[in-house]
C-alpha cells in the first residue's frame, strides 16, 4: 500500500503544484523526485488544476522481491477473506449494509 | 473461477494489454467474500484481474474504515472485519489517498452539485482527480456517480480488461 502521508518525508502531505513553466524548468528533478521519492504533483496552467503527475510503481515490470512481496500480500487478503465466508449470515447484505451506512 | 483467481496471488502483468486506473468502492470489498450475495465472484473476479494485471489502485483512506464497519456488521466478527480491512490496505497497487482539505473541498463541491452523499463523493472526487475508473457495487453511486466520473460495475470492468 502507498500512503502519501506516510512515504514522503521531504515532501508535505498535500500534493504539490506544479505550474508548466516550473515543470519545463525543473523536469528533470520532478521526475527523480516521482521516481524516487515517489512524490506527486498537481500541474496547473494559469493558477487551474489541469493534470496530475503520480508515481506509478505498479505499472513498472517488478524484480523480483516485489513480485514476491505483492504474492504474499494478495495470499494475505485472499486469506482473511476465505476466513470471512462462512461468517457472513445468510439474508444479510454486505453492500446493502454500507449503502445505508452512508445515509 | 473466482476461486481459482483469487488463489493465484503471482502478478503475472500482460505487457500487451492497456493499463487502466482504477478507484475500488468499498462496497466491491465487501460483496467479494459474500457467498449469499449476488455478484461476489464478479467482485472477487475483477480484484483478482487488477491485481494479475498490475493495475494501479487509487482510494481514498475512508476505505478501510467502510470495509471494517460493513463487514463487522454483516458477519459479527469483529477480529475478522479488522483483519480484512487491513489486508485490503496493504494490497499491491493500492495507494492510499489522504483526506486533505483539499480533497474535501472537491467532494464537498461535487456532494453539493450532484446531490451525493458524503462518502460517495470522497470517492468520487479521488476518481476525478486521478482520472481513474470508479468501480463499485453500490447502485446509488453508480448511478449519480456517472455524471462525475466513469462508473462501473466489476461486470463493466472485467469486460474492459478482456
Amino acid at each position: 500500500m502507498r500512503d502519501h502521508l506516510k512515504d514522503s518525508k521531504s515532501e508535505p502531505a498535500t500534493q504539490k503544484l506544479v505550474g508548466v513553466r516550473e515543470l519545463k524548468a525543473n523536469a528533470a528533478r520532478i521526475l527523480r523526485r516521482v521516481r524516487d521519492s515517489r512524490a506527486s504533483y498537481v500541474l496547473t496552467h494559469r493558477a487551474r488544476a489541469v493534470g496530475v503527475i503520480l508515481p506509478l510503481e505498479a505499472a513498472n515490470p517488478s524484480v523480483a522481491h516485489d513480485d514476491v512481496d505483492a504474492f504474499v500480500r494478495w495470499n494475505d487478503f485472499a486469506r482473511a477473506g476465505r476466513r470471512l465466508k462462512r461468517r457472513f449470515r445468510p439474508g444479510v447484505s454486505g453492500v446493502r449494509l454500507l449503502s445505508s451506512m452512508r445515509r | 473461477m473466482a476461486r481459482a483467481a483469487a488463489r493465484s496471488g503471482r502478478s503475472r502483468r500482460k505487457t500487451s494489454s492497456p493499463t487502466f486506473r482504477y478507484t475500488l468502492d468499498a462496497s466491491v470489498f465487501v460483496n467479494a467474500f459474500n457467498a449469499h450475495e449476488r455478484g461476489h465472484s464478479e467482485s472477487l473476479q475483477i480484484l483478482a484481474t487488477i491485481h494479475q494485471r498490475g493495475d494501479p489502485v487509487i482510494v481514498p483512506t475512508l476505505l478501510v474504515a467502510e470495509i471494517a464497519s460493513a463487514v463487522a456488521r454483516a458477519t459479527d466478527d469483529r477480529a475478522g472485519a479488522l483483519r480484512y480491512a487491513a489486508a485490503t490496505a496493504e494490497l499491491p497497487n493500492l495507494t492510499l489517498v489522504a483526506f486533505t482539505s483539499a480533497l474535501a473541498r472537491g467532494a464537498a463541491e461535487l456532494a453539493a452539485t450532484h446531490r451525493l452523499r458524503g462518502a460517495d463523493a470522497v470517492y468520487l472526487a479521488v476518481a476525478r482527480r486521478y482520472a481513474t475508473g470508479l468501480i463499485s457495487r453500490d447502485e446509488e453511486q453508480l448511478r449519480r456517480g456517472s455524471r462525475v466520473a466513469v462508473c462501473l460495475t466489476p461486470e463493466q470492468a472485467l469486460g474492459q480488461t478482456r
